[in-house]
């Protein structure tokens, strides 16, 4: 069977040959037939859904406990970054959000969504560190003290990322970014990029994920998105003041190991 | 004009013979009764509570900056294996129509259609009342029964939709014929809102609301208890305090 997964709506949308079923986050076990005319309710405003092809009832239980605890995450994260909410308030956040974060997948994708933008002005990083710290929340203020150093990083990355004509995207623009967050490249750049290490990388990262290959130009943009980082090394230093994309190689049909498809 | 004067019409037909039949039967003050807890319903939309605390954050630059970034429209992907649900993607759900439409119950007691989200929004009459009306059931469903084709949802039949202020007409049209002599006030709330075997056997008076919603059309939120999300609930019970709309948690 196959399935669209919303970890906000906390629902999967199953087709089973042809018939229409949800799963739900708090009784993932139980599988219920849905008429076409429901499907409207269970989509709501839900922006989130991501395709599940060839699963069973119990991969898609799973996949969806996963999506609800990044959600969750992330909701918590934005929580603790808010100051408009009582310090006690988001002292037990930070307390509950240390459990969560425990797994590696779900601290992956609350980094994924915050190394998308550097943080607004409103944003109290520093609260939410100096309440973390009070929590006892280890991992929690790691991924806080993390994001609060890369912020150069995650701003030079998102200018690039902007620069971008919208042609590039050939009218995709806000699916590429919901699937360049999604599937981490934001912050796959920001580390390659903060850490000095070969942006190019990224190209190899981007190319073996289906959701990426899926989309239109993604090697142009993606080639695209990591020149203005390629100017930069190359000329030791001196960082562009405008990212532009310039360099023939960089959109030309692909010939090297970075287009390759993952094997196996 | 014409066609919104044949809906009245045909309404009005539905609903005289509905409550002369109630007077044959002898229950006419009970569902005369009803018409007059009908004209209070409410507008009610159930949805989960990651949406609510999205409308309640408001326009908060720290919690939209960082959640739309993930946001893209509905992808149903290639393939004849996402046929079904890409067959509910047709025109009558996302075309122009019924993109910019909201889609609730009418409500007495608040209760909405719970298996679509744990949180019921219960609208405020002022922000909805110019632009919603009311259609017999889930209008899919009744398209389905009635066998009218989505592509040719102008062809439903009239008498089956009104106006906000009609709403109550609509419900007797409806519902008049399951009142009787031992039907109380107390059972009113039910009728409205019957929940099926099955989600899909669930009935009630659909709302059509057009354009977008804000957190200022709430009146209220009910949300069946979350207890592993409470951090979550009390930062949203704080958002919706900012705008007056009071939380209430129900077991």
């Amino acid at each position: 069977m196959n399935a669209m997964i919303s970890g906000r709506n906390g629902v999967a949308l199953v087709v089973d040959g042809n018939r229409l079923a949800s799963i739900h986050v708090d009784e993932p076990d139980r599988i219920i037939p849905r008429e076409p005319g429901e499907i409207r309710f269970l989509i709501g405003e839900g922006r989130d859904f991501i395709p599940f092809e060839d699963v069973s009832p119990g991969e898609i239980a799973e996949q969806l406990t996963l999506a609800r605890s990044r959600e969750d995450a992330l909701t918590l994260t934005l929580i603790l970054l808010d100051s408009r909410h009582s310090d006690g308030l988001r002292r037990e956040v930070a307390e509950d959000l240390s459990k969560l974060l425990a797994r590696e997948d779900v601290i992956n994708y609350v980094e994924s969504v915050l190394y998308a933008e550097p943080l607004p002005d409103e944003g109290d990083l520093a609260g939410g560190l100096r309440l973390a710290r009070e929590a006892g929340a280890t991992i929690v203020r790691g991924m806080l003290e993390r994001f609060g150093n890369r912020q150069d990083a995650i701003a030079a990355v998102r200018e690039a990322w902007n620069a971008m004509p919208s042609a590039t995207f050939d009218g995709e623009r806000k699916r590429w970014q919901a699937v360049a967050v999604r599937e981490g490249l934001f912050r796959s750049l920001v580390l390659l990029y903060g850490s000095g290490g070969d942006v190019k990388k990224l190209l190899i990262t981007a190319s073996k994920r289906p959701a990426v290959r899926s989309l239109p130009n993604h090697r142009v943009v993606l080639r695209s998105w990591i020149s203005p980082f390629l100017q930069f090394s190359e000329q030791e230093q001196t960082r562009p003041d405008r990212f532009v994309a310039l360099d023939p190689w960089l959109v030309a049909e692909p010939k090297d190991e970075y287009d390759k498809p993952e094997q196996g | 004009m014409a066609e919104l004067d044949e809906e009245r019409k045909a309404l009005d037909r539905r609903y005289r013979k509905a409550v002369q039949d109630a007077r044959d039967r002898g229950c006419e003050d009970i569902v005369r009764s009803f018409e007059d807890h009908a004209g209070t319903s409410k507008a009610v939309i159930a949805r989960p509570l990651w949406e609510t605390m999205r409308l309640a954050s408001g326009d908060h630059q720290v919690y939209s900056t960082y959640h739309q970034q993930t946001e893209q429209e509905l992808q149903v992907p290639d393939g004849s294996g996402w046929d079904p649900l890409r067959r509910v993607g047709e025109p009558a759900l996302f075309g122009e129509y019924t993109r910019e439409i909201r889609f609730g119950a009418l409500t007495l007691d608040g209760t909405g259609v719970e298996s679509y989200g744990e949180c019921s929004w219960v609208l405020r009459d002022d922000m909805i009342a110019h632009r919603a009306s009311v259609f017999e059931e889930n209008a899919l469903t009744f398209m389905r029964r009635h066998r009218v084709q989505v592509a040719k949802v102008d062809k439903i039949p009239a008498g089956y939709r009104a106006a906000w202020e009609d709403r109550a007409k609509l419900c007797v049209a409806k519902l008049a014929g399951r009142i009787n002599g031992t039907t109380s006030p107390q059972d009113f709330g039910a009728l409205l809102v019957t929940p099926g075997r099955t989600s899909k056997d669930d009935e009630f008076v659909e709302v059509h609301i057009g354009g977008p919603l804000t957190v200022r059309a709430f009146k209220r939120v009910i949300l069946n208890n979350s207890k592993r999300r409470r951090l979550l609930v009390r930062s949203l019970r704080r958002d919706l305090k900012r705008f007056a709309v009071p939380l209430e948690v129900v077991s």
